[in-house]
């Protein structure tokens, strides 16, 4: 699996506002609905919400990964988020975060969606890389970042 | 040093020897104690503040200012007010807590439970521990250490490979485990490897295995010495710990007498044991040994309450050339007496309580056997919610990360160690065994909090 083929340079979104942690989940969903990925940009907020209460998704590197399943979906759908600062996340190592993924798949796929995830913690996995691509301002300079790497 | 606030509830056997270790250390330690005597007695010989009093009363603990310490280790002979003082000590602000029982069947089958309702961090029972001990010198060494999960229903056992173990020198995944178990972790030297199918152990290395109780005991059997090479083991005295090691070692095919000295009690242990022989006598009547042949035992093993009684009969069954006697001692202030004798195989489980928190507190406070090595690895039990991404999805289809092994799962009353075709539920418990760099997907394919 490859990160850069399940996203587009118009699914990362540089620059995003916000100081916590449900003000950037609110900014990131807006942006992908007004991409036109998907329709209801509030029903995803509020399913992303509802996974970060049962723990948080901040998985450490500065990294957090906030997911769900949405009815009617074709395949999954992978965005990528990066904040202008650095926002607490109760991630398990403390530290702030400022890459998001957002994994939005459909909920008749749980092994596709879980695989997604695996892969993302596994490119998290490889110094430098988080700290490399929050530096990057271009949207496909940061596309280009995710891949070609096959992540299993 | 970084000194450290200790209180310790009781100052018996294992009260007084970590007092004077951890005061030695240069810590910071208070002594709680009921009985005036023993009080005096750690007065004159510990550089400790003495509190007298119940350790179960609120303003006994305050008086020992549990509220800051760093750990509190009720650990008197008197279990009840164990569990009571630790519960209301972590409610004063106490940061940790040991709790000594006496049986093992609290830490075996209960001790979530425990933990949870007495807010307990380390349950500790004192026949656990020497069962263990007994049962790794008979075996040959090599159980290191016994952990239970899920209710006791899912056994974790750390075993060192020796050089002829089916284990070693080939593929995991060449290797045909019995069913329901799973190699989780290999320890070789420094390192710590969660093993994916290619990984091959090797001699030496201690392999960390889960599997359901009741089948565990096949998997020893494959890998350590053979029931015909570890011979007739004789046990004298029939109590809690003598039935643990009878039990044990039963399922080994073991070939086992037991020696007990009251009649009631032969009776039932010979209707628990029926393939067992059982001897109502005394341990210590030489004309009985020498009638039922106990000297063609392979081992001897004295697990009578009563020291006088143990070391006797030790003395006894080394005199008629028995090659291997091990002996329990209670008080451990006597054992090294008793090495002096020639019983070079004693031990004490008070002794071992001791060593077990010195054990505890050197890991930093983790309580699993599994977190050693600064915590490389972990032991992470998990429910699985609706939002759960591991839900609905096979093994197989997971294909986890190496670092990352799905040991068992708990659905209802039921607990099996999964393999590839097995599916995970809504609302099953999995215990994982994660490397300390996947313990981020873990927080994503199984979120929550510890189950």
């Amino acid at each position: 699996m490859r990160l850069d083929s399940l996203t587009r340079p118009d699914l990362v979104f540089p620059g995003l506002p916000g100081t916590d942690a449900s003000t950037l989940l609110r900014a990131l969903a807006t942006e992908v609905a007004d991409s036109g990925a998907i329709t209801d940009g509030d029903t995803l907020y509020e399913r992303l919400l509802e996974r970060e209460e049962l723990s948080s998704t901040g998985i450490g590197r500065g990294v957090a990964v906030p997911h769900c399943k949405l009815r009617k979906l074709d395949q999954v759908l992978l965005a990528i988020g990066i904040s202008d600062r650095a926002v607490d996340f109760a991630a398990i190592d403390k530290k702030p975060v400022r890459l998001f993924f957002l994994v939005v798949s459909p909920d008749d796929q749980p092994a596709a969606h879980l695989k997604v995830l695996a892969a993302i913690s596994k490119w998290v996995q490889t110094e430098r890389r988080v700290e490399r691509i929050v530096e990057l301002k271009d949207r496909q300079e940061i596309f280009d970042l995710l891949g070609p790497e096959e992540l299993g | 040093m970084d000194r450290k606030r200790y209180v310790v509830m009781g100052a018996g056997q294992v009260g007084f020897q970590l007092a004077r270790s951890l005061s030695q250390e240069g810590h910071d330690v208070s002594v709680i104690e009921l009985d005036p005597e023993i009080r005096n007695q750690v007065e004159e010989a510990l550089d400790v503040r003495v509190v007298p009093g119940n350790g179960a009363e609120v303003q006994v603990l305050e008086a020992a200012e549990v509220g800051d310490c760093d750990l509190f280790m009720a650990v008197s002979s008197r279990e009840e007010a164990n569990l009571a003082a630790s519960l209301l000590a972590k409610r004063l602000g106490a940061k940790r807590s040991v709790v000594r029982v006496e049986t093992a069947a609290h830490e075996a089958s209960h001790r979530k439970l425990y933990q949870d309702v007495f807010h307990v961090d380390l349950l500790l029972s004192t026949q656990l521990l020497a069962t263990t001990r007994i049962l790794n010198r008979i075996r040959g060494h090599n159980t290191v250490a016994v952990e239970y999960f899920a209710g006791g229903k899912v056994q974790l056992r750390k075993i060192t490979l020796g050089q002829s173990s089916e284990l070693t020198h080939r593929a995991l995944k060449d290797i045909e485990l019995p069913e329901a178990s799973l190699v989780v972790a290999l320890y070789r030297g420094d390192e710590l490897i969660i093993p994916s199918g290619d990984d091959r152990p090797q001699p030496g290395d201690e392999a960390l295995i889960v599997g359901e109780t009741e089948t565990i005991s096949r998997f020893e059997r494959m890998l350590t010495s053979q029931p015909e090479k570890i011979g007739n083991v004789v046990i004298a005295g029939g109590g809690p710990i003598g039935v643990l090691v009878a039990q044990s070692l039963a399922a080994l095919n073991v070939e086992i007498r037991i020696i007990e000295k009251d009649k009631k009690r032969a009776v039932e242990l010979a209707a628990r044991f029926p393939k067992t022989e059982v001897l109502h006598g005394d341990a210590t009547d030489l004309a009985l040994l020498k009638a039922e042949r106990v000297d063609r035992a392979h081992f001897f093993v004295a697990l009578s309450g009563h020291d006088e009684t143990n070391l006797m009969a030790s003395l006894l069954a080394q005199e008629l050339g028995i090659p291997q006697v091990i002996a329990l001692v209670h008080r451990a202030e006597t054992s090294h007496l008793w090495r002096r004798l020639g019983l070079l195989k004693v031990l004490s489980p008070r002794a071992l309580a001791n060593e077990r928190i010195h054990e505890y507190i050197d890991n930093g406070y983790n309580p699993n056997i599994v977190s050693l090595r600064r915590g490389a690895a972990q032991v992470i039990e998990r429910r699985l919610y609706p939002a759960s991404p591991a839900a609905g999805v096979t093994l197989a289809e997971m294909s986890p990360p190496r670092g990352l092994i799905v040991g068992a799962v708990v659905r209802g009353s039921r607990v099996f160690v999964p393999r590839g075709r097995d599916r995970l539920e809504v609302g099953d418990v999995v215990i994982l065994f994660v490397r300390e760099e996947e313990l981020g997907t873990v927080q994503l394919l199984f979120p929550g909090r510890d189950a």
